[in-house]
């Protein structure tokens, strides 16, 4: 079996543990930064009737709900949430040399992988969800905006997921080259070049959910579905053969 | 062929040679392995565990490779070196996710009986960062013990103990080693392993010196001359006629005492009674001082 539910048990464990206090206060601030945006938004326009009206307008508030989607959520919330569960979930077990407590067991390294995987992806998911659900229920009653914009979110933390992750079996700093990639590569480099652009996961993410909101995209919904699986198996593969060779040197002296 | 089986291995890291074309086969009972720190012991243990692939040469667990073949684990455990657990559980919790990892059927009641036979029972609801160095060890010993594997790979499993843990630990070991467990036990503590371990292997650097009986390894290096003290009435005239009958190469006199050095001991504890009883000397004290894994280990390694 590909899954161990021994391990995701503890793997829950592992994110959502006292021990990691300060990241999941962190990951609640991040995803209640939209959820505060909007209630700011709407108590001020309680002081201004010209304002409310335009709040009020359903116009207005699908547009706002995009705009929060397009701007903020998926470009930097979702990367960062996903980013804080899936690069550190593996890499934080190879520093602290626990990892070997998984390894002696009747495991196979892609079983141990797979399962470290869907569970921070099921957390990312469920932190990220929550913030477009609760901004979703505030702004609009739409429910096929809110589903279709809850699938892009899932594609997206599949591949952003994967990406993280793989990193994390190839580089000690897992955290600060995922934050590099994000800010770095598709915040800044790929908004200036559009063959940058092309080589992120966020060009797909994006395209994606303009095809399943009927909204003109560049690239097909076939092709930036295929590209977001596609990328995520492709990950996840290198991620598992990299596991696979990975050997314990460990700190010990004998 | 034997439970395990280590062929032509060596390990490189770079131009560091960590093993080097080590090879033997180990059947049922306790071993030692024995090497000064940076000999190679653990990086030997991890290779034989499959956490770490040899450069050339193979390792096998009942003929196989571990490597690729997880459910061979469920017949090996493993105790590393490295203290480094999961801080905040309890002793408890920790075994039983081990024991939910191993695919126990009853993860706590594994747990439990793991807890009794290294006697962490009264601290098991203890968070592990509370643990002293001792308990830690007997708690990575008890991850090994929880699905009664039948080999068992303890990297130093008796540093940091106090007394009164070493000697639970060692009794435990022997009972282990006395069921009809292959159990491998590195040390570089000598007088530790010679109290479980009817076996040894002598590593350094990297190199294996010695692998088999230890007393029978003692008793092969006829070519070096062994040390007995001796406590007598008079040891001048002693040590005078020992070497005046060659039955000894050298002598040295401190006090009552004198340390003989024995070419052919069978010969020399032979004729030593008469001897003494002819020159009329009193004999109060005979210990062989190379009877101990300390003194073979020096003498390999020199």
């Amino acid at each position: 079996m590909i899954l161990s539910t021994a391990l995701l048990r503890l793997t829950g464990r592992q994110l959502l543990g006292w021990h990691r206090l300060g990241i999941l206060l962190f990951l609640s601030v991040l995803s209640a930064l939209p959820v505060f945006v909007v209630a700011v938004t709407l108590a001020s326009a309680q002081f201004d009737s010209d304002l409310q009206q335009h709040v009020m307008s359903e116009e207005f508030r699908t547009g706002f709900v995009k705009s929060l989607f397009d701007f903020f959520q998926l470009p930097l919330l979702y990367p960062a949430i996903v980013l804080l569960l899936s690069a550190t979930v593996l890499r934080e077990e190879i520093q602290n040399e626990t990892i070997i407590y998984l390894w002696i067991k009747p495991l196979s390294r892609a079983a141990i992988l797979i399962s470290k995987y869907t569970m921070a992806l099921l957390l990312a998911f469920v932190f990220s969800g929550l913030s477009l659900l609760i901004t979703g229920v505030m702004l609009v009653n739409d429910w096929a905006l809110i589903g279709n914009l809850l699938l892009a979110i899932a594609l997206a933390l599949l591949a952003y997921g994967a990406f993280f992750f793989t990193v994390s079996t190839i580089l000690d700093r897992a955290l600060l080259w995922g934050f590099a990639y994000v800010l770095g590569w598709e915040g800044l480099f790929s908004r200036i070049s559009p063959a940058a652009s092309q080589l992120s996961i966020r060009h797909y993410a994006e395209n994606l959910e303009r095809s399943l909101l009927g909204l003109p995209s560049e690239v097909s919904l076939e092709t930036s579905l295929g590209v977001l699986l596609g990328l995520t198996v492709a990950l996840l593969g290198i991620a598992v053969w990299r596991f696979s060779r990975m050997e314990f040197t460990g700190s010990e002296s004998g | 062929m034997g439970v395990i089986e280590v062929k032509g291995v060596t390990k490189r890291y770079g131009e560091v040679v960590a093993v080097s074309d080590v090879s033997f086969d180990l059947g049922p009972g306790v071993i030692g392995l024995l090497g000064p720190n940076g000999a190679g012991k653990t990086t030997l243990l991890k290779m034989m565990a499959g956490l770490l692939l040899p450069t050339s040469g193979y390792v096998s667990l009942f003929s196989q490779s571990l490597r690729g073949q997880p459910k061979l684990y469920r017949r090996l455990g493993y105790c590393p070196e490295s203290e480094r657990l999961y801080e905040y559980m309890s002793g408890g919790e920790f075994l039983t996710v081990n024991a939910q990892l191993q695919g126990l059927s009853n993860p706590e009641e594994a747990a439990g009986n793991a807890l009794e036979q290294v006697d962490l029972v009264k601290e098991k609801d203890k968070k592990i960062r509370a643990y002293s160095r001792g308990m830690r060890q007997r708690l990575k010993v008890a991850q090994c013990l929880l699905h009664d594997p039948e080999v068992l790979l303890l990297d130093e499993p008796l540093k940091g103990a106090d007394p009164t843990q070493r000697r639970i630990l060692i009794d435990l070991i022997a009972k282990l080693g006395g069921a009809g467990k292959t159990i491998v036990v590195s040390s570089h503590v000598l007088y530790e392993v010679e109290r479980m371990a009817s076996q040894i292997i002598l590593i350094h650097r990297g190199r294996l010196l010695a692998f088999g009986d230890f007393r029978a390894i003692r008793e092969s290096m006829d070519d070096r001359p062994h040390k007995v003290s001796l406590r007598a009435s008079d040891p001048k005239r002693l040590a005078a006629l020992l070497t005046e009958k060659a039955l000894v190469s050298g002598v040295s006199l401190s006090g009552e005492e004198l340390v003989a050095d024995v070419t052919k001991p069978e010969v020399f504890y032979s004729h030593l009674p008469q001897v003494a009883l002819d020159a009329g000397v009193r004999l109060t004290r005979l210990v062989s001082l190379d009877e101990d894994l300390e003194s073979v280990f020096r003498y390999l390694v020199r």
